[in-house]
């Protein structure tokens, strides 16, 4: 079975389960879910987030649950809600549920696809825009990094990280702005280039 | 002439958005790594902040909106594994800046606006997005947190919408001063391009 197919399966499993089981039993369906998911597809943890941060979700929301819920149970005489901190895990298996429905949804739509058939100008020119600026991120990445060590070299200290911060800001924009003339000047060049082209060859 | 201003429009387009590609890598790992709260606050202030310096540098309408929609396209072309949520903040929170600056342009008044719009975004779509997958009692629990904190600090009974109050006006003020400092730095930055090309 597919990573899709698996997710969808399961996902589907866990929003009805959720809906007819009483919450005892939500959480241990959800780990079993997570389980299946987790073996049955290798790059689970790309797209449904790390095990960690549900760990700390289920942890957080049913602290919560059982602290700010009807208090209908006691342990060593302080009173907290057993039906809140299952609610808690309820919301956190719902919630992987929900998140391994979206995530298959965004890898199945064909995007690409999409983009190609586009024909309006200002739409393709978009496209093309953003795939200059894809590009441009690594660039800028660098000049970041290397903006950052330098001033760091120049100007030490904690007390002068407001004014690094801001040097840094304006050296990044400048950068930006010069970048920018001379993405504009190609563009021009290069459309300028295929109207000759165009010329010519009719 | 008029094309070569056409091409510098997507050009400014392309870079800026590109820039706010790269702070959104550099700085949003940075401030998750070290567990800031609020961190997607601060990061929404700094993206409303790059929008508010590209439409100083070139005042024309729908520049930060295509910023934006470059930005969005460059995450949906990032391996990364969740993109439609940044994809969404990152669209509304360009689109909260042009709305912005629209009526008079990029000026530190109207920057801190648009900061403040879009750091109040990132609370809302935050908000939007745990009832989504969460359900209806984070709305609950939330509620709860807002009376215990009002009463852990001795307000008057308000059912906690002082210490909402506060706590959005906070999200505003880290949003507005992040997007004056975007109109200064815009500023200067077109004052040493004058310098370097007279």
């Amino acid at each position: 079975m597919t990573f899709a197919r698996l997710s969808l399966v399961v996902a589907v499993a866990l929003l009805v389960a959720l809906a007819l089981l009483p919450p005892e039993w939500h959480l241990p369906l959800g780990i079993a879910g997570w389980a299946l998911l987790r073996l049955g597809a290798r790059d689970v943890h790309r797209t449904l987030g790390r095990p960690w941060r549900w760990l700390q979700a289920l942890a957080f929301l049913c602290l919560l649950g059982a602290i700010f819920g009807t208090a209908d149970s006691h342990v060593a005489s302080v009173g907290w809600s057993k039906s809140g901190a299952l609610s808690g895990a309820t919301m956190v298996v719902r919630a992987f549920a929900l998140v391994a429905l979206t995530s298959l949804a965004s890898s199945v739509l064909p995007i690409r696809r999409w983009t190609d058939r586009i024909r309006n100008p200002v739409a393709r020119r978009l496209i093309e825009v953003v795939i200059v600026a894809a590009n441009l991120v690594p660039v800028q990445l660098r000049a970041l990094s290397t903006a950052s060590s330098t001033l760091k070299e120049r100007r030490p200290g904690l007390l002068r990280l407001p004014k690094r911060l801001w040097l840094l800001a304006v050296h990044s924009s400048l950068r930006a702005a010069i970048l920018a003339e001379s993405v504009a000047f190609d563009m021009a060049v290069s459309a300028h280039n295929a109207g000759g082209s165009r010329k010519e060859s009719s | 002439m008029k094309a070569l201003r056409a091409y510098r429009f997507w050009g400014y387009a392309a870079t800026f958005g590109a820039l706010w590609g790269a702070v959104e890598i550099t700085a949003g790992s940075f401030l998750h790594a070290i567990k800031l709260p609020f961190s997607g606050v601060v990061l929404a202030g700094i993206g409303a902040a790059l929008l508010v310096s590209l439409r100083t540098l070139q005042p024309a309408r729908g520049i930060v909106l295509t910023a934006g929609m470059v930005c969005a396209g460059i995450k949906l072309l990032s391996p990364a594994g969740a993109v439609v949520g940044p994809m969404v903040a990152i669209l509304v929170e360009s689109m909260l800046v042009e709305i912005a600056l629209a009526p008079a342009g990029a000026n530190p008044v109207s920057g801190a606006v648009a900061g403040a719009l879009a750091s109040f975004w990132a609370v809302a779509q935050k908000l939007i997005t745990q009832t989504l997958f969460y359900g209806l009692p984070v709305i609950g629990i939330y509620k709860g947190v807002l009376l215990q904190g009002a009463r852990l600090l001795h307000l008057p009974a308000s059912g906690g919408a002082w210490v909402a109050g506060a706590f959005l006006f906070g999200v505003a003020l880290i949003g507005a001063g992040l997007g004056v400092a975007g109109s200064l730095v815009g500023a200067t930055t077109r004052r040493q391009l004058a310098v370097e090309r007279p």
